[in-house]
């Protein structure tokens, strides 16, 4: 088919109907009702351009290029051929020399006997080939095919045409509130794009969230290029793929718009990441292009430009809330698609029956609707369903249809998990307990979510009514969890094949807590979820502190480990540090109970720091970071009590360790001052008696070492006896080793009585290089 | 300065405290370094395995097995997905924790051991006995936990690299180790201290750490409720000791971690009353429990012993106290087979009620 121009949008201009339409001179002349071509198009499910005009009938239009096709039918043109023979003679009535009335009936007689025509066909054609799915023949085709959800459909038409400035230079016409704000324009797009440059669409399925998008693009004029879930959408592929659609030039006239259907699988973070990395890489070049209009620099810098996003990428999905779309969603502009109502639905099912001669009574028509639940797929399926069960003939017989044979035609329509554990436990009076146990078993079947119905039994049974000796019968289920629990295993080791015996025990359930008694609904909390929660969070805390220790402190990772630390060392180390420190009177004892505390808060690799209260928002409270105490506390009362009693404690020890560290630092600025000093005077003296006594020289030396090492770790105290054992050094050392002295590092130490003596000298500019040079060699 | 716990291990053969047979075993070990054999180390917890498995080391190569050092290592997996492991290694072993690696420990054992077990130790003149450590020592923690494929990956290592290598294996219990492993090992218990040796071990802190003691009598009840894990003891006496002003007196409470004292209170409950009622709350209390990083088999465990031993006379009778056992023996067993820890747990509970209520 050749690319139509696009047409204007029913909200953009007045009358919709009449601005696609030729002029009626040609209407009239053209023989436009050409039922040859009307055969051509039913057969291959194509309507060209279908409206409803404002009187409310279906006009059809064709294009004109069909008019070569005029002569092959002549027979049934009579009508339309005495318009044109006679069109002169209304002149007066009309501008256009057609009597608008008699065109009309023209028009309604023609579509009479259009319907005859497709009737005879359909049942010809049936027979040749075999049949093309409804759903397909029924897509939309353009705006007004469309069901329900008026206003989102121009919402998506609105957000597209916001693209026309980028796409086709073509400039919008003014909104009226944009006059109001005109003072903003930093934060317009230079562009004029929209601000969010992915429209995600979401909604349940069946109702047409892809054949909106389709239709609507291409009524902005766009061509499409869908993504979908049946292409290869890993890594680099996508990547190729979406660059080259949304970058690239293509040969047809028709700037590209990227439909990415499906995007809420599992399987897409890539396709996903994909999408962000473009809209990343277009908020820079945006910005960049903002800079530079603003700076009033020329650009041309064509590679940068390249980042710019000009084409519209519109996303559909069911989930919005699938952990996937987690970071794609701030970019997008989210539009949710509700269901169309039932009076819209019912509207096109009707025109599908009679387009496909169809005989279905409205009730029927009704009851579909009600058991799709708005999926209009779904009703439009069953709907072929029905004509090809009922027969050659397409005559529906209404009996055929009551609505108990409508079940078993329908989709299985499942309740959701927790509606059926509801039901579970409810025991209905007025019907025969055989009866309601098949009916539930039917439905755990159907809803197949075993696992979810489960839980929820599990979690309802205690709080719903029934009778019952002590304890007996959660001690018999027990039984029957361990089975299911069995049987759900298989989904990891067996493929699932023992699952299907799963639907037996909320039956069970049934047997044992179904009561008359439960009438109201109960709300299921999944505890299990929340559970699996905390308890991650609270290995993460283990594991962060298990991981601080090795690395801080090396030494103590062989006898860390994570059970020990869980059952044991963290509960006690809490104890500990909630130790009331206020009611301790002796202070020596204080003292020394602080000192221990912050010992073991700096070996676990502890720290204190503010924390937001969990019970109130703006308090802070002092806490430990990693927080233990989540970890290690479980009793509610003992978890008050400690936290109320902590806070004081942990004053208290900040309040220390700030002091210590205080201290700490002062001592090593003296002691550092000292140094400096000593290392000074030894200069000096050095200078002074350059040729003075070695041994002097060596005793200096040897001094300002080991002060140096004593200010590296000022924990160690300096101790004099070492400092008595550097006795002297041996008068050994002679001229000839001082001329090296400033190039080469002496390091002597001796020890004990035996006084001996270690130099080491290398030779050598650098370590590479650097070698060993033994005393003899000296001396030689 | 650190918790009593690490401040007072033993760094040497010469200074384990507890077990002294075992201690001796070691020493012998460690006079000919040349013939260590592959070692299988198991006994409960806090019984000083691993202590006693950096003596020996300490021993034999000298106190640079105290010179650790954490390297992060990567591993490709069969599926080309990238590992990345913790090891804390000296320079005369290399330590592997299981736990850590999840599934793909047999990955992990069979290039880290190949790959040291292929490298020749070549520095021989620094450690005191020359050719002590021409192999490489490595200490499998939790060994336990080891998959049947990395135990099976062990196997032939273990043989064909002997010379080069020496497995140190730590368990608690040696039921989940395969055969062909225990075999190429020598089997080492380690005993929980018994009461008197805990005694006299926390004695020797208390005088040490000047905590000023009433009487003997509380050492020897922290003894007892320590249950010869000198760990816990001494966890015990040091949060008891900082609390109490470094006064230890025989009125002294002493203190358990929370989570026990949580599973002892939910037994005296199941014990008291046992209605639907009871039976939520205990379900609220084992969510609090497993949400605590509490294993379902540990609670288990702690909550038999606690019906078992039940505070209040003439509840649990001999035929009653046979039949939790045997529930507990049974839902111990589900617990491994299945996934679902609270139906377990609960159902446990409900038995037990229902066996208690009966009249057997």
């Amino acid at each position: 088919m050749d690319t139509q121009h696009p047409l204007p949008t029913p909200s953009a201009t007045g009358s919709p109907a009449f601005q696609g339409l030729p002029s009626l001179e040609t209407l009239g002349e053209s023989s436009l009702f050409d039922f040859g071509k009307q055969k051509e198009d039913t057969s291959s499910g194509e309507i060209i351009n279908q409206f409803i005009s404002s009187s409310g009938q279906t006009v059809q239009l064709q294009k004109k290029k069909m008019r070569n096709a005029n002569e092959t039918a002549s027979g049934e043109f009579s009508v339309a051929g005495a318009y044109s023979s006679n069109g002169q003679e209304w002149k007066g009535d009309d501008s256009y020399g057609i009597n608008i009335n008699n065109l009309l009936d023209a028009i309604s007689a023609k579509s009479n006997n259009d319907e005859e025509r497709a009737n005879v066909l359909s049942s010809t054609n049936s027979k040749k080939r075999p049949q093309k799915l409804w759903v397909e023949k029924w897509r939309p085709k353009s705006f007004i095919d469309l069901v329900g959800n008026e206003k989102t459909n121009r919402r998506i038409l609105g957000w597209l045409r916001q693209w026309s400035y980028a796409v086709f230079k073509e400039q919008l016409p003014e909104l009226p509130q944009k006059t109001h704000n005109n003072e903003v324009t930093v934060d317009m797009d230079p562009l004029q794009r929209p601000n969010k440059k992915i429209l995600l669409i979401h909604g349940p399925p069946g109702i047409g969230k892809t054949s909106v998008a389709h239709v609507v693009t291409k009524q902005a004029g766009f061509s499409v290029a869908e993504i979908n879930a049946s292409d290869e959408r890993a890594g680099q592929f996508v990547k190729d793929k979406v660059h080259n659609t949304l970058f690239n030039h293509t040969f047809s006239d028709s700037p590209v718009c990227l439909i990415a259907d499906e995007i809420d699988g599992s399987v897409e973070s890539g396709f996903i990441r994909v999408l962000i990395d473009i809209i990343n890489k277009d908020n820079k070049a945006t910005n960049r292009l903002r800079y530079l209009a603003n700076t009033q620099t020329k650009s041309k810098d064509k590679k940068r430009r390249k980042n710019l996003l000009v084409r519209p990428i519109i996303a559909i999905c069911n989930n919005l809330y699938a952990p996937a779309l987690e970071k794609l969603k701030q970019h997008c502009e989210i539009i949710s698609f509700k269901r169309p109502s039932d009076n819209a639905l019912q509207e096109r099912l009707e025109h599908i029956c009679s387009k496909e001669r169809l005989d279905v009574p409205i009730k029927t028509i009704n009851d579909l609707i009600d058991l799709a639940q708005g999926d209009v797929r779904n009703c439009i399926n069953n709907l072929q369903f029905m004509a090809t069960n009922s027969g050659s003939l397409n005559q529906i017989s209404p009996e055929k249809n009551d609505s108990s044979s409508w079940d078993t035609n329908g989709k299985d329509i499942s309740i959701s998990w927790f509606k059926l554990v509801n039901q579970i436990f409810r025991k209905d009076p007025h019907r025969s307990p055989k009866d309601q146990f098949s009916d539930l078993l039917r439905q755990v079947e159907m809803n197949g979510n075993y696992d979810r119905i489960l839980y929820g039994c599990f979690t309802l049974f205690p709080s719903v009514k029934y009778s019952d000796i002590g304890v007996m019968k959660p001690a018999e289920i027990s039984d029957w969890l361990y089975f299911h629990d069995l049987m759900f295993k298989s989904l990891f080791e067996h493929n699932g094949e023992l699952l299907r015996y799963s639907s037996s025990v909320p039956l069970m359930f049934f047997q044992k807590f179904g009561d008359i008694a439960n009438k109201t609904d109960l709300r299921v909390k999944n505890m299990d979820f929340e559970q699996r929660e905390v308890t991650r969070a609270n290995l993460d805390i283990v594991n962060s502190i298990c991981q601080a220790i090795k690395t801080e402190s090396p030494g103590m990772a062989a006898f860390i480990h994570r059970t020990s630390l869980i059952f044991e060392v963290l509960p006690y180390v809490d104890y500990m540090i909630s130790t009331d420190l206020t009611k301790i009177k002796n202070v020596k004892v204080k003292n020394i109970i602080i000192e221990n505390l912050l010992g073991i808060l700096k070996n676990m690799q502890l720290t204190l720091a503010n924390m937001n209260d969990d019970s109130s928002e703006f308090r802070t409270v002092l806490g430990v970071t990693p927080p233990i105490h989540k970890v290690a506390l479980l009793d509610q009362k003992r978890m008050k009590e400690a936290m109320n009693k902590r806070t004081g404690n942990f004053q208290l020890l900040l309040a220390k360790s700030e002091e210590k560290r205080v201290k700490k630092r002062h001592l090593d600025q003296v002691l550092r001052e000292k140094s400096i000093q000593e290392d000074a005077r030894n200069k000096r003296a050095k200078v002074s008696n350059n040729a003075g006594n070695t041994i002097d020289f060596f005793k200096s030396q040897y001094a300002s070492m080991k002060k140096n090492s004593n200010n590296e770790d000022d924990s160690r105290p300096v101790s004099n006896s070492t400092k008595g054992k550097l006795s002297f050094i041996s008068a050994n050392s002679n001229a000839k080793e001082e001329g090296d002295d400033d190039k080469a590092g002496h390091k002597n130490r001796s020890s004990g009585e035996n006084s001996r003596m270690w130099i080491k000298y290398k030779a050598g500019f650098s370590n590479a290089v650097r070698k060993n040079v033994t005393w003899n060699s000296l001396w030689q | 300065m650190s918790l009593w716990v690490d401040k007072y291990r033993p760094k040497s053969l010469k200074t384990l405290s507890h077990s002294s047979d075992l201690t001796e075993l070691l020493t012998s070990l460690s006079e000919h370094p040349r013939d260590l054999p592959h070692l299988l180390l198991y006994g409960p917890n806090g019984s000083g395995k691993k202590t006693r498995c950096m003596a020996l080391l300490e021993s034999i190569f000298g106190p640079g097995v105290y010179r650790l050092k954490i390297d992060i290592r990567q591993f490709v997996t069969a599926s080309n997905r990238k590992l990345e492991l913790n090891v804390v290694s000296s320079p005369y072993h290399i330590e592997i924790t299981p736990s850590d690696m999840g599934n793909n420990d047999r990955i992990v054992i069979q290039e880290l051991l190949k790959e040291i077990a292929q490298m020749e130790q070549v520095d021989f003149e620094n450690s005191k006995e020359g050719l002590a450590h021409r192999y490489k020592c490595v200490i499998i923690n939790e060994a336990n936990s080891l998959s049947r494929d990395a135990q099976a990956a062990l196997r032939r290592t273990m043989e064909k690299y002997s010379k080069n290598i020496r497995l140190i294996m730590l368990c608690d219990s040696m039921s989940s180790i395969i055969a062909p492993i225990k075999s190429r090992c020598l089997l080492i218990r380690c005993p929980a201290p018994a009461n008197d040796e805990l005694v006299s071990i926390l004695s020797r802190i208390v005088t040490e750490e000047n905590v000023q003691l009433e009487s003997g009598v509380i050492l020897n009840n922290i003894a007892k409720e320590a249950n010869g894990n000198l760990r816990v003891a001494t966890l015990m006496l040091e949060s008891m000791a900082l609390s109490n002003e470094m006064q230890l007196k025989t009125s002294t409470t002493i203190i358990k971690p929370d989570w026990i004292v949580v599973v002892t209170s939910m037994a005296n409950k199941i014990q008291r009353e046992r209605t639907v009622g009871c039976l939520v709350e205990c379900r609220a209390v084992l969510y609090d429990l497993l949400s605590h990083c509490i294993p379902a088999k540990t609670i288990l465990q702690e909550l038999t012993f606690a019906l078992v031993n039940s505070p209040i006379p003439g509840i649990i009778t001999q035929n009653k106290m046979i039949k939790i056992i045997d529930l507990a023996s049974t839902f111990d067993e589900r617990l491994s087979l299945g996934n679902k820890a609270i139906f377990h747990l609960e159902g446990f509970i409900a038995k037990c009620m229902v066996a208690i209520d009966s009249d057997i």
